[in-house]
């Protein structure tokens, strides 16, 4: 049975439209235009227990819209929603206590006292017992190699590391559904890799249900094997990543570099040229010409090296949302 | 029954446990600390020094005695200092929580969501307006006639009573920045509301006397509490604080509950 159950949701913004000028502003008094915003059209799907969803979109594409409203803080305009069996705006108490949400932009953590101390607060919050908060605490700090950095006020951590406390607080009490809205934004290369392989074993160990949403593609790559999309709150596609992957990615990439110099002329015919230089080419072709265009390649130039590659999902991604 | 017993339980274990971490924040900057201990002294100090001497011209008002009008005064910085002990500053903070929709964290969180809204910051040195208060009750009311272990008990619990009601009007005006963004102008009305608390309700004619037992409940921030101890008429005193107090933050419950199901995010 799905752990998490959407149907036919819809979030509908009004707001008023505002012109510049003080003049707008007061004609605006008296005589304003509504403007409705859909940030989630007609959304509809489910997710079964233990399972890692990747939730992608470009910005404004309704995918912190929708976190929020399968976490109860906002309340759809229409549909329903089901997270563990309750409607998450009901805002009920047993439900409160099986899920958690990570927002990369937002902290819940006390700025001035250590990362520790709201670990305290959240264990109370929660009514975690003492034996049990020790032994999630020992576990996730260890997993995340934070054990020495939880005493030190938030101000003083980095931003891998708060994000690290982040996610310690928000799994201090071992929640069935785990939501996370961009958990590796901003952070360098080596803290994002190692946010990722924690999720993904802390999936893997705990069963725990996860949806991702993440600018991100090596977030997606590495942790999901389901996608969901969505563009201007629609729902653009829902499957696997390894089939989506398949049905859009039509070209492959040759770069191509040569002993003496070439011309740009010369490569008509070879595909969409996307970098070029007297010794250097990149090649978008199609999958279906690669084989050919590149056997044309090496029998026709004075080749050094070259490296045949699949599309980047960013790529793909792009692609898809620009309607390409 | 038993499920309210262990809600409450739980929100006082959590009530303490944002109170440590309060001390904590406080000791971060001890220097900060002192410097709003001092402020909020002389704060104290200068109104008490102009309530002597207001007061002392002016030997009865309104059927209360000049003792009693200086333990009208003490009785609304003891209710001033447990507001800021408990839920002041949360609830003045609201509208930028809402604003900046820090407010989110609290829809998510197995606790009502007034509570953790509200009860979020305890102003420690506000300690001092509750030893100023405690400096104008004590000889006065020594001075009327020592007040019976009754009188103090049912004195202290009228005051968790009437800060409840002040509590009901706080929570109740906060969440309409839901609607109104910051509300600047209604906090100036709230310390009006507070500072009306000092003055005996007799003063007034009987239908504003019935505003301030009602819609703007300032008869219970001083006046009654010090009834309270002073007279015979405890009970039916008490017993209306207490009503009053039920009724208030019941509709602050209809009134987050209504406000915050509007709630469209800060990006929103």
């Amino acid at each position: 049975m799905a752990i998490i159950e959407v149907s036919h949701l819809n979030k509908t913004y009004e707001y008023y439209k505002k012109e510049a000028g003080l003049g707008a502003a007061i004609r605006g008094l008296f005589r304003r235009e509504k403007l409705f915003t859909h940030a989630v059209n007609d959304v509809s799907f489910a997710i079964e227990e233990g399972e890692f969803v990747g939730f992608l979109g470009p910005n404004g594409a309704g995918k912190t819209t929708t976190l929020k409203i399968l976490s109860g803080i906002l309340h759809p305009t229409s549909g329903d929603a089901r997270v563990m069996g309750f409607t998450p705006w009901e805002r009920r108490t047993e439900f409160q206590k099986q899920f958690a949400i990570v927002m990369g932009q937002k902290n819940q953590l006390w700025w001035d006292l250590p990362a520790v101390d709201s670990f305290m607060l959240n264990k109370e919050i929660y009514e975690v017992s003492d034996r049990a908060y020790k032994q999630t605490l020992g576990e996730l700090t260890d997993l995340l190699d934070i054990t020495d950095i939880i005493d030190r006020p938030v101000r003083k951590l980095s931003l891998g590391q708060r994000m690290k406390a982040e996610l310690v607080a928000a799994l201090l009490h071992s929640p069935r559904v785990l939501f996370l809205d961009e958990p590796t934004i901003g952070l360098d290369v080596v803290s994002q890799q190692k946010i990722r392989e924690f999720l993904k074993r802390y999936n893997e160990e705990k069963k725990t249900t996860i949806i991702l949403t993440s600018h991100y593609m090596d977030d997606v790559e590495a942790l999901t094997r389901r996608v969901i999309m969505i563009d201007h709150g629609v729902k653009v596609y829902d499957g696997a990543l390894t089939d989506m992957v398949a049905r859009y990615v039509d070209h492959k990439i040759l770069e191509v570099t040569f002993t003496e110099p070439v011309l740009k002329k010369d490569f008509r015919g070879c595909g969409e040229l996307q970098e070029f230089d007297s010794h250097r080419v990149v090649l978008s072709v199609s999958k279906k010409r690669s084989k050919e265009v590149a056997a044309r390649l090496l029998a026709s130039f004075p080749v050094d090296d070259i490296l045949i590659s699949e599309e980047s999902l960013e790529d793909v991604v792009r692609k898809m949302f620009q309607g390409k | 029954m038993k499920q309210a017993a262990h809600k409450i339980l739980h929100m006082w274990r959590v009530f303490v446990a944002i109170f440590r971490m309060s001390i904590m924040m406080h000791l971060t900057t001890p220097l900060g600390g002192v410097m709003k201990f001092a402020s909020v002294f002389v704060d104290m100090l200068i109104y008490v020094v102009f309530a002597k001497i207001i007061f002392s011209y002016i030997p009865a008002v309104g059927g209360f005695s000049n003792d009693q009008l200086y333990m009208i005064v003490g009785t609304s910085m003891l209710i001033e200092w447990i507001s800021w002990f408990t839920f002041r500053a949360g609830t003045a903070q609201t509208p930028d929580k809402i604003q900046s929709g820090k407010i989110e964290s609290v829809f998510i969180r197995p606790l009502p969501a007034p509570f953790l809204a509200f009860f979020t910051r305890m102003d420690i040195e506000d300690v001092t307006r509750a030893v100023t208060g405690l400096m104008l009750i004590v000889p006065h009311a020594a001075a009327i006639a020592s007040p019976t272990a009754l009188h103090v008990a049912l004195y202290a619990i009228a005051l968790l009573g009437s800060s409840a009601i002040y509590y009901a009007l706080l929570a109740s005006i906060s969440p309409l920045a839901f609607f109104f963004g910051k509300l600047d102008g209604l906090w100036a009305v709230v310390n009006d509301i507070n500072n009306m608390g000092r003055y005996p309700f007799t003063i007034f004619t009987r239908k504003v006397r019935w505003i301030f037992f009602t819609i703007l409940p300032t008869a219970f921030l001083g006046s009654v509490p010090t009834l309270i101890l002073t007279t015979n008429d405890h009970w039916q005193w008490l017993a209306l604080t207490f009503a009053v107090a039920g009724i208030g933050i019941w509709i602050s419950v209809l009134i987050w509950n209504w406000a915050a199901s509007h709630y469209s995010g800060a990006s929103g």
